[in-house]
């Protein structure tokens, strides 16, 4: 047989097996013996006496703690399921001791008196937290609607039962007030004071959660309502009927969720105050060295070119040699027209046609016309063009200009470089031929300003003294030297100025060609603009 | 005018279309919403940037006002879906209550003992294997802020579900005398 429990031995008993029922605690109905007895702290007899003093209760070999037990653990926890049952009980036990103490004033039932407000006063407090919390999580976390909805309901009945016993509890204590004013007990007056503010502000407590509660209970119930249309607007949706039965289309398109929108992740720009920070330097190189961006970093700028690499590399073009053949014509007695038709022009220029001979003649008319003395009289020529048509061609005469001691200047050239702006310009007349094949294309004699800063490039481009002395004798093919082309472009507008002057005398020229036949004319206009081609393609012939 | 120090993140998840639920992983960022005057204060301050902060029952998201013609039509086919997923989910067992988990591999062994279940999941998916067609569909609610994942297998249904239940409620549908579907 047993011997009865003192406290000590209860405690001490627990205490012993504190693992065993800890864990019996965690897993309610799912022990099995055996597991247990598995366990290292667990032995037969132990058992056995925890099963004797109703600790453990054992039912077709599975374990389980005692309701008492778990109840009490629960209790002192605050938590578990929400019971009105313990403020009910204390209810009744206020109730008995106030009889008693009204029959008896023994301190004994003073005391139980204590003990039950003071109880009613926490167990109110905690069933009513843990319906709040109850609730809360049954609405949240509980999977299957219908048992929520249910759950739901069991809790809405639980509140009524508390409020119930608050308003029990309330009436009890109003009814006993007098009667507590007759005691002479400073602890009892402040237990009651304390219960009775606890039992208004959980009255308030629950009417909240009764809000709740149907708000809740109302929320599931219109769910399952919208389970129940979800399942009918599919089914019209499937019947293509959607749109035309239901104002679908209109009530989404009120729907102004950002949710249906296109999603367009906002992009920030990178801060460029923050790249030039530290980090931000630290983040680039990083970014680099991913990107493999700084594999050439080491790589130092190549060293100076050698001087005059690009020698080898000059252009070479041909270009008829104008002022050459001019300087020729100069010391022939011959008119330009038959000078220019019977030359002999070298071999890589190619023979000339009849047309761009013409051309030539027409262009050393009006570029060379100080140099040149139009005579005023006409020659005649026949030939017969590409059509086998005959044709009759009339020109101008046009004889050399006698110039004075040409030959001496020329000599003088290389010994005065910077002579006088007179001087200057003579020097610069006679050296026009090497101009020439410089640039080919700055090389009107007429202005003087234009002579002076010409007069000033040979020196410039000094570095090609020989070169160009070898082509003012020969006038073969010149090199042409890569720097020259910029020298010619800046000089575009003086050659614009040129082609105006040109004009004017193409137009003398016409005047004086008064027996060109019209085809002629038009040729020789032909010839005009063919000329500034001609002179722009740079080609030279010997002079 | 106190803006909470949470305000980026609320806005990174907001802008984005999703949904702030209260039972979600970011239920901490709802409560900062809901704390005292907090959301007045951030209707305000996002009302500047032309998002509007809207309160739900437990959630939280942005609508805006402007509207194209494309957009609206992207919205119906978007929500049509919606129907097709909410009705298979309401069709199932357990119902997509806020709170409910829902694990795929269930959801597939369903699918395969109930016919029209599984027709329905067929037209949903195309994807081969039935857990995949369930992933696939769990993982469309999940971008949409109505369903959040727990684990690999587990899916969770967010207080944002409200929100298609509440468009789906605001829909009348004609009475043709038609018997509704039980």
């Amino acid at each position: 047989m047993k011997n009865p429990l003192s406290i000590k031995d209860l405690i001490n008993l627990l205490y012993q097996n504190r693992e065993v029922i800890e864990m019996l605690f965690g897993n309610k109905d799912s022990i099995n013996k055996s597991e247990i007895l598995a366990r290292e702290d667990m032995t037969d007899e132990k058992l056995e006496r925890l099963v004797m003093y109703e600790i453990i209760h054992e039912n077709n070999n599975i374990i389980g703690l005692d309701d008492r037990v778990v109840t009490f653990i629960e209790e002192f926890l605050e938590i578990g399921e929400v019971t009105t049952s313990f403020i009910n009980d204390n209810i009744q036990a206020l109730d008995e001791g106030l009889k008693y103490y009204r029959i008896d004033n023994n301190p004994k039932f003073l005391r139980n008196i204590k003990r039950s407000l003071k109880k009613i006063n926490s167990t109110t407090s905690r069933e009513v937290m843990k319906l709040h919390k109850n609730i809360d999580e049954t609405y949240k976390n509980q999977d299957n609607y219908i048992i929520k909805l249910q759950e739901l309901d069991k809790y809405k009945r639980k509140r009524d039962d508390i409020i119930n016993l608050i308003k029990e509890s309330e009436q009890i204590i109003s009814d006993a007030q007098g009667f507590f004013n007759t005691i002479v007990d400073a602890e009892l007056s402040s237990i009651v004071l304390d219960l009775r503010y606890t039992l208004v502000r959980n009255r308030d407590y629950l009417n909240e959660i009764q809000a709740q509660i149907i708000d809740f209970i109302n929320k599931i119930q219109h769910q399952a309502a919208i389970y129940k249309k979800i399942q009918r607007l599919k089914e019209l949706k499937d019947y293509e009927e959607l749109k035309y039965k239901t104002n679908f289309v209109e009530v989404v398109a009120n729907t102004k969720a950002l949710f249906f929108h296109k999603r367009i992740p906002l992009k920030g720009r990178l801060s460029l105050d923050f790249l030039h920070s530290d980090h931000g330097y630290m983040l680039t190189q990083k970014v680099a060295a991913k990107l493999h961006l700084l594999r050439n970093n080491n790589r130092k700028p190549a060293g100076k070119m050698a001087a005059g690499f690009d020698d080898k590399n000059l252009e070479e073009s041909s270009s008829l040699n104008i002022a050459g053949l001019v300087e020729k014509f100069m010391h022939t007695e011959e008119d330009l027209f038959q000078f220019v038709m019977q030359y002999k022009f070298p071999d890589k220029v190619g023979e000339l046609s009849l047309e761009k001979r013409i051309s030539l003649f027409v262009g050393i008319s009006i570029d060379y016309d100080d140099k040149l003395q139009i005579t005023g009289s006409f020659g005649r020529m026949n030939f017969i063009n590409e059509k086998n048509l005959k044709q009759r061609v009339g020109y101008a005469l046009i004889k050399p200009k006698k110039q004075k001691a040409e030959s001496e200047k020329l000599k003088v050239e290389g010994e005065i470089p910077n002579a006088g702006s007179e001087k200057l310009e003579e020097i610069v007349l006679a050296k026009e031929p090497s101009v020439e094949i410089e640039n080919n294309e700055v090389d009107i004699p007429k202005n003087g300003k234009k002579r002076k800063s010409e007069s000033v490039k040979p020196k410039a481009e000094g570095e090609l003294p020989e070169v160009e002395s070898e082509k003012l004798e020969e006038i073969v093919l010149i090199e042409e030297p890569i720097v020259e082309r910029e020298s010619s472009e800046v000089d575009i507008p003086k050659k614009v100025k040129r082609q105006r002057s040109k004009k004017v005398i193409a137009d003398e020229v016409a005047v004086i060609d008064v027996q060109v036949t019209e085809e002629t004319a038009e040729e020789k206009a032909e010839v005009k603009s063919k000329t500034k081609k001609t002179r722009s393609s740079k080609l030279k012939a010997q002079g | 005018m106190n803006i909470p120090k949470q305000t980026p993140e609320i806005f990174s998840i907001l802008s984005k279309g999703n949904f702030i639920s209260s039972n979600g992983s970011k239920g901490k960022l709802f409560d900062v919403i809901n704390y005292e005057d907090n959301f007045i204060i951030l209707k305000e301050f996002f009302g500047h940037t032309g998002y509007y902060l809207e309160r739900g029952h437990n959630y939280f998201y942005f609508s805006q006002q402007e509207e194209t013609n494309t957009l609206m039509e992207k919205k119906l086919e978007q929500f049509a879906y919606y129907i097709d997923v909410m009705d298979f989910f309401s069709s199932m067992d357990t119902k997509p209550a806020v709170g409910t988990r829902y694990r795929v591999t269930q959801i597939a062994e369903e699918c395969y003992a109930n016919e029209r279940l599984k027709q329905k999941l067929f037209a949903l998916s195309r994807k081969e294997k039935m857990t995949d067609k369930v992933t696939e569909i769990a993982g469309d609610l999940t971008t949409g802020g109505f369903f959040e994942q727990e684990d690999e297998d587990t899916y969770k249904v967010m207080d944002a579900i409200h929100y298609l239940e509440e468009v789906i409620s605001l829909i009348t549908i004609e009475d043709d005398g038609e018997q509704t579907n039980p």
